[in-house]
């Protein structure tokens, strides 16, 4: 952008900043004062840009449910009988194409068909086919659309998990829950719009790394990134005032501290500066909320029971799925979790279950407990992972150590809620699971179907960097799924 | 967060205030050379009075409760200036904590 557009644009952007800090500040000291007014989250809209959502929205708040390392559809969701029938003899070379492979198999000998590790069964109305390697997601086929020919170009972790979640293969874009936040604010003005959390898996340990860039604002402003919140008692550090400092002090200081700052800011124009002041409210706002958010001592023993033995362990998936409940709860915009350790190379038979074990319960529990909540309705669920897995084996065919490689031509990922068709399948892959038959969902288009039930025209939602109107969507074009839709 | 409520942090700014206390008698004497200190220039005279104004209301409310002061200033391993009233300690403290945390402090610009 040019430095006098943007100044001029910080300028409005300033002058508002100028004569609010002190109305959020009260508003802040009146929620402490008064802590029902936080818990029941403050209903109205805080940021945002003008005119957007284009259009009534489906979802008010987006969940991301984020298997990293690359979730096996072949195994969990896309089950073929050809992959039955050609066990352990090569995938036919009509199928496997001249596509490029990862360093990992581009040199083995052949490439044996291995059918999935286990059985599935046809589960509910729709009859959708889940492996019993998740036997509580099984139970809620009937809320889910499960997206087979999802697709992307890149087959390694780091560019295909930085596509999947900026849109692009190279670091340095805005992520999903930024750009949501960026462009529909907040409706709880005392936590942050966008919220991320990582659990370890069991399967592979550790798993591939994640990196904070993956909920980072990348070119948008950086108060627009989402905040990482730790394992364990203290999801947030420092939230402790130094001895005999109360909030009313802080609250002083916290003034004076904006004044200043708004003064430099006033002849600087830096939009940094103005970032930090915000930084500053959140924070004063968030050492009352999230001490609240953090305690699930008020959640009855069926809630604690439902997502699983692991939901007290505080850093695991359950625990981590049973926060999301409560963020979203309280109006957080986009509340994304990763969970790490999908990425079955190697010893798929012992992995592949234990990673599944991981997450079966407390994402049919976070589902179920959001439709019983209301909540499901108008928030739209994202189940998502990089990329799929080969349907050639890894190593040698019946070997206990073999796994399944990096396959980005198509895998599987579900939605569900709001906006989403219930109890659906869409697309259609070959009789391997190797190629697109029919209906293939690339990247973008995934992205223009979550802004879509997020009430934006992606078409419409850009950001001025480096020369271009940069979309999450990217410069090629995209396309909303509107069979997924309700 | 970190820079306002890690001991580090806190205890950093009792350690400027005493230095500052240490500078002059003069409430704007120190305040100025705090500030050249922390952001290489002087303050306008708009910042003055905001920071004087903290100061005065910091020095009421220590002044009405000594034992408040003394507990403020207890975080961090550095002994303290005992030759210094802890009350005035504790409120240019949170004069210093100010200072400390403008943009322009912890930002290179």
């Amino acid at each position: 952008m040019h430095p006098q557009h943007e100044f001029q644009n910080h300028l409005t952007r300033r002058t508002f900043i100028g004569q609010s800090a002190r109305g959020v500040g009260g508003l802040a000291l009146g929620s402490m004062l008064f802590p029902e007014l936080l818990a029941a989250g403050t209903k109205t809209r805080e940021g945002g840009l003008a005119g957007i959502p284009h259009f009534a929205p489906k979802a008010k708040r987006v969940l991301c449910l984020f298997q990293s390392g690359g979730l096996s559809h072949v195994d969990l969701f896309d089950n073929k009988p050809a992959l039955h029938e050609f066990a352990g003899k090569d995938l036919p070379p009509s199928i496997k194409g001249t596509q490029r492979l990862t360093g990992m198999t581009s040199g083995q000998k052949g490439y044996p068909v291995r059918p999935p590790l286990v059985d599935g069964k046809a589960c509910g109305k729709h009859g959708t086919w889940i492996s019993n390697l998740l036997p509580h997601i099984q139970t809620i086929a009937d809320d889910i659309c499960i997206i087979k020919t999802l697709n992307t170009e890149a087959i390694n972790h780091d560019p295909a998990i930085t596509f999947m979640n900026t849109g692009n293969q190279q670091p340095g874009y805005a992520s999903m829950g930024a750009w949501a936040s960026y462009g529909l604010g907040t409706e709880n003005a005392n936590l942050p719009a966008f919220i991320a959390m990582v659990s370890q898996g069991t399967g592979k340990n550790p798993g591939q790394p994640v990196f904070s860039r993956l909920w980072g604002s990348g070119f948008l402003p950086s108060n627009h990134q989402g905040v990482g919140l730790r394992p364990g008692a203290n999801p947030v550090l420092y939230l402790q005032n130094p001895p005999t400092v109360d909030g009313a002090q802080r609250r002083e200081l916290l003034d004076d501290l904006a004044t200043l700052n708004e003064e430099r800011a006033r002849e600087l124009g830096d939009p940094e500066t103005i970032t930090r002041i915000k930084a500053y409210e959140m924070a004063f706002r968030m050492q009352t909320s999230v001490p609240e958010l953090a305690d699930i001592s008020q959640e009855s023993k069926a809630t604690l029971d439902a997502y699983g033995p692991e939901v007290t362990r505080p850093g695991s998936y359950a625990a981590n799925c049973l926060l999301a409940r409560r963020l979203l709860e309280r109006d957080v915009r986009f509340v994304q979790l990763f969970h790490r350790g999908w990425d079955q190379h190697i010893a798929l038979s012992r992995q592949l279950p234990n990673q599944c074990h991981d997450i079966d319960q407390p994402t049919a529990a976070l589902i179920k407990d959001l439709k019983a909540r209301g909540l499901l309705e108008d928030t739209l669920v994202i189940f998502a992972t990089e990329f799929g897995r080969t349907a050639f084996t890894q190593g040698g065919f019946g070997n206990p150590a073999s796994g399944r490689d990096h396959h980005g031509r198509c895998f599987s990922v579900f939605l569900a809620g709001g906006g989403i068709k219930p109890g659906f399948e869409y697309g259609v892959t070959d009789d391997f699971a190797y190629n697109i038959a029919k209906d293939g969902v690339h990247l973008r288009d995934l992205h223009a179907t979550i802004l879509h039930c997020m009430g934006i025209d992606h078409e419409r939602f850009t950001y001025k960097f480096r020369g271009l109107n940069v979309k999450l969507t990217g410069v090629e074009e995209a396309h909303v799924v509107k069979g997924v839709l309700a | 967060m970190v820079t306002l409520n890690d001991v580090q942090f806190v205890e950093a700014a009792r350690g400027f205030a005493q230095r500052m206390i240490r500078q002059s008698t003069d409430d704007t004497a120190r305040l100025r050379w705090a500030f050249l200190e922390a952001v290489s220039r002087p303050p306008s005279d708009k910042e003055e009075a905001v920071i004087l104004r903290a100061l005065a209301r910091e020095r009421a409310r220590y002044a009405a409760d000594n034992e408040r002061a003394v507990k403020v200033l207890s975080p961090g391993e550095s002994p303290r200036d005992s030759t210094i009233p802890a009350a005035e300690h504790a409120a240019w403290m949170q004069v210093a904590t100010l200072i400390l945390n403008l943009s322009e402090t912890v930002t290179r610009n």
